[in-house]
């Protein structure tokens, strides 16, 4: 369906890149749970450090994640993978692929980088799991064990997520 | 002297508002009006949109969509049965994206052009 895919495209993607670039400068102050920077030669390769939400076993954790924006940007979803360990139910727990419906079927021209960091926030606060990606996380949540799930993931956000003391 | 016309429509269909006019005349203008005066007027435009930029885009709505080159009728806004509003440009590149039934960027519902 993109066989057509032109230069203008890749002006349209570069051009609406470059506005959320203004955007995230402006509202640096505004969101202190997301922090998002953009590779100095390529506007297409962002990373995000986002802070684990409070009250959930990733509270304290800053978690990195690596954005790869297709060319066809916003009319297709940005390629999202936590860089941090976690052990969450939706996360990948070698590659950190996210099971996110935003993320692919669901995607709509409308969301930003910003806004899904958002999202991926909510999905620490909120696992499904029912549709695991990391079966050992879904396994404990669906059987009832939420404090070994709790314990696990709080485990690996220390071990992955906090910065090294001493 | 300076004469206003506020909001004065000029074309309903596309939503076109032509928001200020001012006309600036000669001193003595009420002494000598005639037909053959000449005028010179400055006028301002916005889209009728109640969002300032498309979600698209993220352009404003009184600039133009990236692919084009001046704003105005030549990259006008369309709205959705939803009421929402996007360049047409824009909207366009994304119902033809998708395979299945498009939806609306802002709201999902069916995308169907409004009117």
């Amino acid at each position: 369906m993109f066989e057509f895919l032109t230069l203008s495209q890749v002006q349209a993607s570069k051009a609406r890149l470059f506005k959320e670039y203004h955007e995230v400068q402006r509202e640096k102050t505004v969101d202190p749970d997301i922090q998002l920077v953009c590779d100095e030669s390529n506007i297409f390769k962002w990373t995000a450090f986002i802070k684990g939400p409070s009250e959930t076993p990733y509270e304290g954790g800053v978690f990195q994640l690596a954005f790869s924006v297709p060319e066809q940007y916003p009319l297709q979803p940005p390629q999202v993978r936590f860089l941090t360990k976690i052990f969450h139910p939706n996360v990948h727990f070698k590659t950190g692929e996210i099971c996110l419906d935003i993320l692919k079927t669901a995607w709509s021209p409308a969301w930003t980088l910003q806004s899904v960091c958002r999202a991926i926030i909510a999905l620490m606060a909120h696992p499904e799991p029912d549709s695991p990606l990391n079966c050992d996380s879904g396994n404990l949540l669906r059987s009832g064990d939420v404090r070994g799930y709790q314990s696990m993931a709080r485990m690996y956000t220390r071990l992955a997520a906090m910065p090294k003391k001493g | 002297m300076k004469v206003k016309i506020l909001q004065n429509k000029l074309n309903k269909k596309m939503k076109f508002f032509l928001t200020t006019v001012s006309v600036w005349v000669p001193a003595d203008f009420l002494n000598r009006v005639r037909e053959d005066e000449k005028w010179h007027g400055v006028a301002s435009w916005t889209w009728d949109a109640q969002d300032e930029t498309c979600g698209i885009c993220r352009m404003a709505f009184d600039g133009c969509c990236p692919d084009c080159k001046l704003p105005g009728d030549d990259c006008p806004l369309i709205w959705g049965v939803c009421n929402h509003a996007f360049h047409l440009h824009c909207i366009l590149k994304w119902v033809n994206s998708q395979t299945s039934q498009a939806h609306c960027p802002m709201c999902r519902r069916e995308w169907q052009f409004k009117g």
